[in-house]
């Protein structure tokens, strides 16, 4: 130990210096003890310091656990601050007194973030975009993706449904059993239960989701009504993205085969029905037509945070975002009360002022959370064709979002009001409300205390006698 | 002794079968009324008709009691079978 060795005059210690010392200096008397500490059997308060280690030890762990401890309780403030701020629509009466009217019914996109399973995305979800959403009264339903590609595929079959609506109804096979929404819709119809009117939204949370989410909007919209026949290979693209599309759609099929002949030898029955495959490529895009039918403003959206970091070596960055999460709560609460609240804008779009043409527009769309791909793992993007999952139809995470100008003039964002904003940032949480057990518990010791010392009760007239 | 060999159910006793049946509906009724009561409904009550909180609330606990007990009573049949074919095969 380096510590440097007292000077013999400060007191030492009693009995090791009677024991050691030579006899001449008498042992000092102990210092005047506080009456009352004494009294009350409370040794002397050590007159020192403790060593360094010792302090360096106390003040690391101290301010770890200050900084957890703080962390988490403006986390809940923020929380409960952007619940408040849309409570009041829990509150509103309902207008039909027969309880038929829908309410309004968000749809939340979830899916696993890459090289990672759906159960990080549904806490993540139940961490931060719940409590707000669960506040504001509204209802809401699921599409969660286990693979890439999932909630593309249920975008895409969601829009193509609507615009099959419109085209042919003739169409529906009838032997097809009706699925269960399908029957719940009929249900509705036959009682005259209309849908809600209002706006509804779309709550996509991560990167990776939104990225599907934009693809599957495109494949929808643009694509064909009917699937691609199954075993020609998707045409062959012209386009300069084509190198790389070519080869995967080329292999693939030759791959699946024997894969799937396999299969049915091992296992007839799959877990469960395979990812359809999309009807279109990114390249067909501009080829394509839009349905005249199709509505001015698509259902607004927004892409939620979700920031997912895995490895080792990233354990700085974890921690900087661990104990930041306040901030994250902030954000998220922002963004899903604008969704609560339905206001919405448009889309902004970037023209490179050098080179004007269509090619150079930045959408909004395109740079949402594009900061979120650094932190993806880095054998997400290696092109391994013998490792690809086969049960992905499309790589879509590592591929370039290609933005439609006509869908993306259509596609509306959520986003907060100035006003509303202002009426936010004037509620107050009170302390009460995200304190812990610890403190929550002394509060209401003391409130105990003064209740029973302070107040008196009033006697409660019952019967005409007077029940303490 | 567990369906199998058991002669053919006469009127009364299919009467007694339907009518426990109802029974255990309008107890599981009353349960989930009273539970989804307990988890949505502000005890202030401070209007007289339900708010649209409260209304949606309702609605997903109704749905997710119904979901639960569909999913409890198939695993609870699963296990009396198989306790079934087990007593059988001994």
């Amino acid at each position: 130990m380096s510590e440097p060795v007292p000077p013999a005059s400060t007191a030492p210690p009693a009995a090791p210096a009677a024991a050691t010392a030579t006899p001449p200096p008498p042992p000092k008397a102990p210092r005047p003890q506080n009456q009352a500490l004494r009294m009350l059997g409370i040794p002397n308060l050590p007159s020192k310091l403790p060593s360094r280690n010792w302090m360096i030890f106390w003040t690391i762990s101290a301010s770890i656990t200050a900084a957890i401890i703080y962390d988490r309780r403006e986390k809940r403030r923020n929380i409960a601050k952007w619940r408040h701020a849309v409570e009041h629509l829990a509150a509103e009466p309902i207008t039909d007194k027969l309880g038929l009217e829908q309410p309004r019914k968000l749809t939340i996109y979830l899916s696993a973030p890459p090289g990672d399973g759906l159960r990080v995305a549904q806490d993540h979800y139940t961490e931060y975009v719940k409590p707000v959403l669960a506040a504001s009264g509204l209802d809401w339903e699921f599409v969660q993706g286990r693979r890439e590609g999932d909630v593309r595929a249920v975008v895409a079959e969601r829009v193509r449904k609507v615009r099959r609506g419109w085209e042919n109804k003739e169409e529906e096979d009838p032997n097809r059993e009706p699925t269960k929404d399908e029957l719940i819709e009929i249900y509705r119809q036959q009682r005259g239960i209309k849908d809600y009117g209002g706006i509804r939204g779309d709550v996509v949370i991560g990167r990776h989701t939104w990225k599907e989410y934009l693809r599957g909007l495109h494949e929808g919209w643009l694509g064909p009504l009917v699937a691609p026949a199954e075993p020609t290979p998707l045409p062959p693209t012209p386009a300069p993205a084509a190198a790389e599309g070519d080869a995967s759609t080329e292999d693939k099929p030759a791959e699946e085969k024997p894969a799937e002949e396999k299969k049915e030898e091992e296992a007839p029955k799959p877990k469960r029905p395979p990812q359809p495959k999309p009807y279109n490529t990114t390249s067909d895009y501009p080829s394509e037509s839009l349905h005249p039918l199709t509505p001015q403003e698509l259902t607004p959206s927004i892409p939620i945070r979700e920031p997912h970091i895995l490895g080792f070596l990233n354990t700085p960055t974890r921690m900087v975002r661990f104990f930041n999460r306040r901030s994250l709560a902030d954000d998220i609460g922002r963004e899903v009360a604008a969704v609560c609240l339905a206001t919405y804008r448009e889309f902004q779009q970037q023209t490179d002022p050098e080179a004007p043409s269509a090619d150079s527009v930045q959408y909004e769309q395109a740079k949402e959370l594009e900061w979120e791909e650094k932190d993806w793992p880095k054998k997400v993007w290696k092109e391994v064709e013998a490792n690809a999952d086969k049960e992905v139809t499309e790589k879509i995470h590592t591929k370039p979002v290609v933005m439609d100008p006509r869908l993306a003039h259509r596609m509306r964002r959520f986003a907060l009001t100035p006003e509303d904003e202002d009426r936010v940032s004037k509620i107050k949480v009170p302390e009460e409300e995200v304190e812990g057990w610890i403190k929550g518990s002394f509060r209401h010791m003391y409130r105990w205390g003064v209740d029973k010392a302070f107040n008196k009760k009033k006697p409660v007239p019952l019967e005409d006698k007077d029940v303490e | 002794m567990f369906g199998l060999g058991r002669p053919q159910p006469t009127s009364a006793e299919k009467i007694a079968a339907v009518e426990n049946e109802l029974k255990v509906v309008a107890e599981m009724h009353s349960r989930m009324v009273k539970i989804c009561t307990l988890k949505c409904l502000d005890k202030t009550y401070r209007e007289g008709d339900l708010s649209k909180g409260e209304s949606v609330c309702l609605d997903r606990c109704a749905s997710k009691f119904f979901e639960t007990h569909q999913k409890i009573s198939d695993q609870l049949q699963k296990e009396t079978q198989a306790r079934g074919g087990g007593g059988f095969g001994m």
